[in-house]
């Protein structure tokens, strides 16, 4: 198989089916998601700035840590990368990009996935150390941080660094999108090989093609719509796309395409993640899917109370009653050194184990290889743990939102709010819903180190290679079993500020 | 008319802003009027308690025939309140609000009396309730 070809056949195009294929490809199709995201953002931060401090009772705090986590997960599950879709923050980014004339590349030196992983990294962390869960007011100061951060990158940059090396929602979506049902792909390999223009990725008006083509072709020249579309923002060229990592499904490709060659087909889930080359052989794209996974642990670990006992303790051993330090280090330890010890310790075993000659890169290469194994009981992991949210209080958002529309003299549902309303299943029931998602992930990761061990070793030296990371992942699974059976904190400051003050 | 469109929905956000009105708008509390919530420093546990406040004049004479109404809201977004309310009081003043503590954590705990004269005032407690 040739590097260019195509890894699936898919036997759907979600761009065909009837209503919605043609709303997806329609030249201002992505803007009727994204208007709406948009419109409930400014509300967000209005209620923010103004609504009542109380978490609970707070559109931003309600759909940001209730809703939109909920929302994001079952979608990359179900559909795909949705949220970047309709991502409200790329619309400013998109009038950047008519703004600024010829910008430049973002360095090449940061052209790669550590300052994402350094964003959820310190997005997890100030979400503890700030409470902003807690707090109206520190959300409607993020959601802005990243419409400023968005545009002020693309007005820079002649890419999309913003989504694609630093985003951290987009990094999460990024990850998980890897177990998405729908990747885009094209329908005839050889129309790409012969498209002068490339506009999946050139845009129809580029300032600055990214690919440089000769003017020379056998067919006759395209004619572009006067108006102009964008290539694709994160630069993935159609043809060549064989994973749904960077890619935000903003579907450009599809519209920039004058042959109608792009399609976003179905595929098994696990195609991609058990494939070879589906993702590059990097440390930084390949640790992005091991921390993940680790990071769900962690970011689940401080609504428990063994949490208090382990900070305690800590407090005691070093002498210091600073919470932004303990919890620093919790965090560091739990989602950066495990993660990385871990993988790279049971890379390590299985090219010892199998007796793999020693040859430069070897290290990398397994470690690459089994990284999109993490992928499904991470998944699971903040499944179980969003979803829990979710379900517990996914009907809060109507009494918050009535209450919002009395608190501005709109009468319409009446003056009585009904606060009694949330929960979808009762938190009992969720948690058998818990131990289908931690045991099916786990499960599927098994699966897939499994597969990735025929494919890497070979079959007799499968079982051997495979052992370490059925370890790790019951290691994974137990602390997860372990979290979630622990009484669920919503969600343990006081206790803190009582620790430490 | 773009122009205009636009500076209509500016116009209309900025409004917006201007025309919030809060529905339950927060009493200055009245110098002369001491609510204390006799039991909050007792561990609290998930389940049914019965919250007891004491109200009191400037004179520190118990007040009777207010009404004391609790809302309990968590700090975590998307959990349920609890209220609860009592009424008339006793000799010393005291009010005893049944509740139900749902989930252990943090919990906001806003306490609002309203006095038989109309006067009303309100006090927030931040309190940690553990699991059994």
């Amino acid at each position: 198989m040739s590097r260019a070809e195509p890894i699936y056949r898919p036997p759907l195009d979600a761009l065909r089916l009837p209503l919605i294929g043609h709303l997806l490809r329609a030249r201002r199709g992505r803007l009727l998601f994204q208007i709406p995201l948009l419109l409930v953002s400014a509300l967000l931060i209005y209620d923010g700035f103004t609504g009542e401090q109380i978490a609970s009772r707070n559109l931003a705090t309600v759909s940001a840590w209730v809703h939109y986590r909920g929302f994001v997960i079952l979608a990359l599950l179900l559909a795909g990368n949705l949220f970047c879709m309709s991502c409200p923050f790329a619309l400013p980014r998109t009038l950047a990009k008519r703004l600024a004339s010829r910008g430049r590349r973002f360095p090449r030196v940061l052209r790669n996935k550590w300052l994402a992983i350094g964003g959820l990294f310190l997005i997890f962390w100030l979400y503890e150390v700030t409470d902003m869960w807690a707090s109206p007011l520190l959300t409607a100061w993020i959601i802005i941080a990243y419409f400023v951060a968005s545009f002020a990158l693309e007005l820079l940059f002649n890419e999309s660094p913003f989504c694609k090396y630093i985003c951290p929602l987009g990094a999460f979506n990024f990850a998980y999108s890897t177990l998405s049902p729908l990747q885009i792909s094209v329908r005839d390999l050889k129309t790409c090989q012969t498209c002068v223009g490339k506009e999946c990725i050139n845009g129809s008006y580029s300032a600055q093609p990214v690919i440089l083509v000769d003017q020379i072709g056998d067919k006759p020249p395209i004619k572009h719509d006067s108006r102009g579309v964008l290539g694709c923002g994160t630069l993935l060229y159609a043809p060549q796309i064989k994973s749904n990592m960077d890619c935000t499904l903003c579907l450009d490709c599809a519209r920039a395409c004058p042959h109608d060659n792009v399609i976003l087909g179905l595929r098994s889930p696990l195609r991609e993640l058990s494939a070879l080359h589906s993702l590059p052989k990097r440390w930084d794209v390949n640790f992005l899917l091991v921390a993940l996974a680790f990071m769900g642990i962690v970011n689940a670990f401080g609504m428990v109370p063994p949490v208090y006992a382990l900070l305690r303790e800590m407090a005691l051993a070093l002498g210091t009653d600073a919470e932004w330090l303990l919890l620093l280090i919790i965090f560091l330890i739990g989602s950066i050194v495990l993660p990385a010890l871990l993988s790279i310790g049971a890379a390590w075993l299985a090219n010892a184990l199998t007796g793999v000659p020693k040859r430069p890169r070897a290290l990398r290469d397994t470690f690459a290889a089994f990284a999109p194994a993490f992928v499904p009981i991470g998944a699971g992991i903040w499944a179980a743990h969003y979803g829990f949210h979710f379900i517990v209080g996914a009907l809060v958002i109507v009494p918050v939102f009535h209450n919002f529309l009395l608190d501005h003299g709109v009468t319409i549902f009446g003056t009585e709010v009904n606060w009694k309303l949330g929960a979808l299943l009762d938190a009992e029931q969720f948690a058998v819903v818990q131990v289908v998602l931690l045991i099916g992930g786990y499960l599927l990761s098994l699966i897939l180190a499994r597969r990735i061990a025929v494919r890497e070793f070979g079959a007799a030296r499968a079982q051997l290679a495979f052992l370490p990371y059925a370890l790790l992942f019951l290691a994974l699974l137990l602390a997860s079993f372990f979290i979630f059976s622990q009484p669920m904190e919503m969600r343990g400051t006081t206790e803190l500020d009582n620790l430490f003050h | 008319m773009k122009h205009f469109l636009r500076a209509l929905l500016i116009l209309c956000a900025l409004s917006l802003v201007g025309c919030r009105q809060s529905a339950q708008p927060t009493p200055t509390p009245d110098p002369d009027i001491q609510l204390e919530w006799l039991n909050s420093d007792k561990p609290l546990r998930v389940g049914m308690d019965a919250l007891v406040f004491t109200l009191k004049n400037a004179r520190a004479e118990p007040i009777r025939g207010a009404v004391i109404e609790v809302r309990g809201d968590m700090t975590h977004a998307g959990m349920v309140p609890v209220d609860g309310k009592a009424e008339g009081g006793t000799e010393d003043g005291r009010y005893v609000v049944p509740f139900e503590w749902t989930m252990s954590g943090d919990w906001i705990v806003t306490v609002r009396a309203t006095l038989p004269d109309g006067r009303t005032t309100q006090r927030r407690y931040d309190v940690q309730v553990r699991s059994q």
